[in-house]
């Protein structure tokens, strides 16, 4: 089994990706599908377009790769036959975690305004 | 090669060298197993302008200016020294003759003592705004282990000291006196020092402003050397209106000064003079327009707003 790379050693960031700008969306949606395990830049692309209804393009997946790699919340694996698979780091979970709880009480708010009228 | 191959290849050509290096295989994986529609290709060429735009030191390899305060810092740093250049060679012009020009004339020495005054100001913000993004590189750089960093801020010493002890070299050595060596000899020895001396200051300069432009500084860090590099870029307005005032009050009481050619290559004072003015008024343009591009960047004005990419 090949050694998993150390944690990148990135400074503090902060706890939300809206710095991110037009690779803020595509990159929750890689953090979510890595959260189901490590893959490789085409199973991204098949994992979200099942998961979340979303064909990211391959400028677009690797633009956010590229950043979401930078802050350390994901790494990059050794490469199987030319792919290199990526997996979520600790502080990418805690990111993702904080994301979806905050879209989860945006949803439950508007479900209860939405019951409410 | 088909067409396929021969787009996919030039899709993966459109980004930067050093994104090919880190990404390019497993992107050209990735691009064999996408479908190549217009959508792919608009898609990936927009990304491959992303990267070209916004780089992405991965590697640690790529020398970056990402941040427009980050970039304002620099290109304020070097338009200062390039005015502290123009400053020391109008002082080293003057030095022989200020004493007296001084003496007798007093509007000719208010010029001059608003000049050092600026000059004691704009050095005092240099340190203000710089020091603490030193700091931070070199403390970054040190828990990082990162060599490039501390062997750049190293350059400013080191050329100092090389320059140092080429000035011993021709003080002592090759023109121990002035009437031991030729004019030709004693005039080689002062190019030679005063190119040392350019020399120099360009090599350290550049070794900064390459620490700054790769160390990972916070950008609130350059955000408040927004505010000494203000004061920096006003002193140089108020030095530069000072030396254009101390050359016009010059022209109109003691004309025959700036005819002369006291130099120390023989010119006249006027020519020297309209060249570090010119040096002045260049320096003062490129850092006040490099601070407005810095108080207009998202975050760098109001110190509020985008913390822009944390790492860089």
């Amino acid at each position: 089994m090949p050694n998993e790379p150390h944690e990148p050693n990135v400074p503090n960031q902060p706890d939300d990706l809206s710095d991110l700008g037009r690779f803020s969306d595509p990159s929750l949606l890689i953090l979510a599908s890595l959260a189901g395990g490590s893959k490789h830049g085409y199973a991204m692309i098949e994992d979200i377009a099942q998961m979340a209804a979303v064909r990211l393009g391959p400028g677009t997946l690797y633009g956010a790769i590229a950043r979401l790699e930078q802050r350390g919340l994901i790494a990059p694996l050794p490469a199987e036959d030319r792919r290199r698979p990526y997996r979520l780091t600790a502080q990418g979970a805690t990111v993702l975690r904080e994301q979806l709880a905050a879209l989860q009480a945006f949803a439950t708010t508007g479900l209860r305004r939405l019951a409410i009228n | 090669m088909s067409l396929a191959l021969a787009t996919r290849s030039w899709l993966l050509r459109l980004y930067p060298t050093v994104w090919r290096e880190r990404y390019g295989e497993e992107f050209a994986v990735l691009l064999e197993e996408c479908s190549l529609t217009p959508f792919t290709v608009f898609d990936v060429v927009i990304g491959a302008l992303d990267a070209r735009i916004e780089p992405h030191d991965t590697t640690g390899r790529i020398l970056r200016m990402l941040q427009q305060t980050r970039r304002s810092a620099i290109t304020v740093f070097c338009a200062w020294i390039a005015f502290v250049l123009a400053g020391l060679a109008f002082n080293q012009m003057i030095e022989d003759d200020v004493r007296r020009l001084n003496g007798a004339h007093p509007d000719i020495a208010a010029a001059y003592y608003v000049l050092m005054g600026g000059a004691v100001v704009a050095l005092l913000a240099v340190l203000v705004g710089g020091l603490p993004v030193a700091y931070a590189a070199l403390r970054r750089a040190l828990t990082d282990r990162r060599r490039d960093i501390p062997l750049l801020l190293a350059v400013p010493p080191v050329a100092l000291a090389v320059w140092l002890v080429s000035t011993w070299f021709i003080a002592n050595v090759i023109a121990p006196s002035a009437k031991s060596v030729s004019d030709s000899t004693r005039g080689i020895a002062f190019v030679s020092w005063v190119g040392l001396f350019i020399l120099a200051a360009i090599a350290s300069t550049a070794a900064v402003s390459v620490a700054v432009a790769r160390a990972e500084v916070s950008p609130s860090v350059f955000r408040f050397a927004l505010g000494p590099a203000t004061v920096a870029t006003l002193a140089m307005v108020v030095m530069t209106g000072a030396v254009i005032a101390w050359g016009l009050i010059v022209h109109s009481e003691v004309p025959a000064y700036l005819s002369s050619n006291t130099t120390p290559f023989k010119t006249s004072v006027s020519a020297h003079l309209i060249g570090q003015i010119a040096v002045m008024l260049v320096g003062t343009l490129i850092a006040a327009s490099a601070l407005i591009r810095g108080y207009r960047a998202p975050g760098g004005a109001s110190g509020a707003a985008t913390p822009a990419m944390g790492v860089i």
